[in-house]
């Protein structure tokens, strides 16, 4: 019985030339996707946010410190002065009638802040006197691309 | 035996669905888990993954696409665990049940010398814990780009069949050294995840069979606990190619008794490339992820006609 089969299995053998080479991958490198993030900023920045519309200012100041910079809001003069003269900003964002009334205050200050101008978009002027600035209508990413590059170049 | 691993298996599974049905409703972004490197430590994610993979005949074989099919259902379990900061330990293992249907079936070889099991090419499906993967990987952030250096070894984890168009692996030891390596784009929901492992494998007969494995995804969100991704895998390495085996297979002299043929799916060249497509859905510390792929070239290798597959991963 056991010879029988060998000689079977013999045949079978020499007559299964085109054997399969099937052997191949048994499971896929599957692998888990990512989740997503919020953006988060790599060079943190001490800002004085300088406005007196308070809807607008709470909302991006909400933005700018969950993505990591630092902020200070004031909604008036005075209270701009006292916190520039109490400390160093990086930045400062105002529209450009409120970083007028500051204008005296920065000549004498020895490490001036960098402006990030809040303009009207139908006023070209502005775009124009402002290196960096961002539109009143802009969401929380503009400025924060705003303030990336401004801090990029402040570090260069 | 069997029945008690499957036993195993299924309580291991009941225990990880129980718990992601338990899960969070709401979004957790900084939940450890695979992607994502903010990870405290004694946290870590546990994963269940099932499969269904389907290939339809050979690149290279002497039979080409006539050589068969083989199906391959898995189910991989995998947990990490933050021992500290940034230092994940990691450890999975699939069960895979494979059938090989077609005309030409690796052949039984006389018993001895080797007693090469050939059942699982009768046709039937035949299920097997394939091998442990045990790893460690650092996880850093370098300027918002997550990259992940890892050693993981894979050792069988008992001495399932290797001979065989069905066979579920190599049943080699293993050593991989690779890196992930994830970025999301700033102001973008354009993400990427790219990964790289050379694997040192036991060599047998002295033969080198070595390989790279490494691939890209390009994901977007389409919401924020919903991505899409292209996903792609290459291997490519050292082995004997089928024109170095076939010399010494049943259809020669020697009748394929040989070591060569005996151990050629440990040594087999097997180079593939696999495309697809991916979507991941984020539900409190759940990440449901369903895959599909399919191979686009490949050289000693089978042909991958398709591959699905769907996992959950739940962080803790």
């Amino acid at each position: 019985m056991y010879k029988t089969r060998k000689i079977f299995l013999t045949i079978a053998l020499i007559s299964s030339a085109s054997v399969t080479f099937a052997c191949g991958e048994s499971m896929i490198q599957s692998k888990t996707g990512m989740r997503y993030h919020d953006f988060s900023t790599r060079r943190p920045a001490d800002i004085l946010l300088f406005s007196s519309e308070a809807d607008s200012s709470k909302q991006i100041s909400a933005g700018l410190e969950h993505a990591g910079h630092h902020l200070t809001v004031v909604a008036e003069e005075p209270a701009a002065v006292d916190a520039l003269t109490s400390r160093h900003f990086d930045l400062i964002i105002a529209s450009p009638k409120e970083m007028e009334s500051l204008t005296a205050h920065l000549a004498a200050s020895t490490q001036v802040p960098t402006l990030i101008a809040v303009i009207d978009g139908g006023d070209k002027s502005d775009a124009a006197r402002f290196p960096q600035y961002v539109y009143q209508s802009d969401g929380v990413d503009k400025y924060l691309k705003s303030i990336e590059r401004t801090m990029r170049e402040r570090k260069s | 035996m069997t029945v008690r691993r499957v036993t195993l298996a299924l309580l291991l599974v009941c225990a990880m669905i129980s718990g992601a049905i338990a899960a969070d409703s709401e979004y957790e972004a900084q939940t450890p888990s695979p992607s994502n490197l903010d990870a405290p430590q004694g946290h870590g994610w546990v994963s269940i993954q099932g499969q269904d993979l389907y290939s339809h005949g050979d690149y290279d074989g002497p039979a080409g696409s006539n050589s068969g099919n083989v199906r391959f259902y898995s189910l991989q379990l995998n947990a990490a665990y933050f021992v500290a900061s940034q230092w994940d330990i990691h450890l999975g293992i699939p069960y895979i049940s494979s059938q090989y249907t077609g005309q030409f079936a690796h052949p039984q070889l006389p018993c001895p010398p080797n007693c090469a099991p050939t059942e699982v090419d009768n046709g039937h499906y035949h299920g097997y814990w394939q091998d442990w993967d045990a790893g460690v990987r650092y996880h850093a952030d370098l300027d918002g780009y997550e990259v992940a250096p890892s050693v993981d070894v894979y050792v069988p984890s008992n001495n399932y069949p290797f001979y065989g168009s069905a066979g579920i692996g190599q049943r080699t030891r293993r050593i991989g050294v690779g890196v992930d390596v994830s970025h999301q784009f700033d102001f973008s929901n354009i993400f990427y995840l790219g990964h790289y492992q050379y694997v040192f494998n036991q060599h047998v007969l002295g033969i080198n069979n070595n390989y790279n494995s490494f691939g890209a995804d390009l994901g977007y969100f389409l919401k924020q606990n919903l991505s899409v991704r292209a996903i792609s895998d290459i291997k490519l390495g050292n082995g004997y190619a089928d024109s170095q085996i076939i010399p010494y297979g049943p259809g020669t002299p020697t009748g394929g008794i040989n070591p060569i043929w005996e151990l050629h799916d440990k040594f087999r060249l097997e180079e593939h490339a696999d495309i697809g497509a991916a979507c991941d859905y984020v539900f409190g510390r759940n990440m449901l992820s369903f895959t599909a792929a399919r191979s686009v070239w490949g050289r000693s290798d089978s042909r991958l006609t398709y591959a699905l597959a769907v996992m959950l991963t739940r962080s803790f």
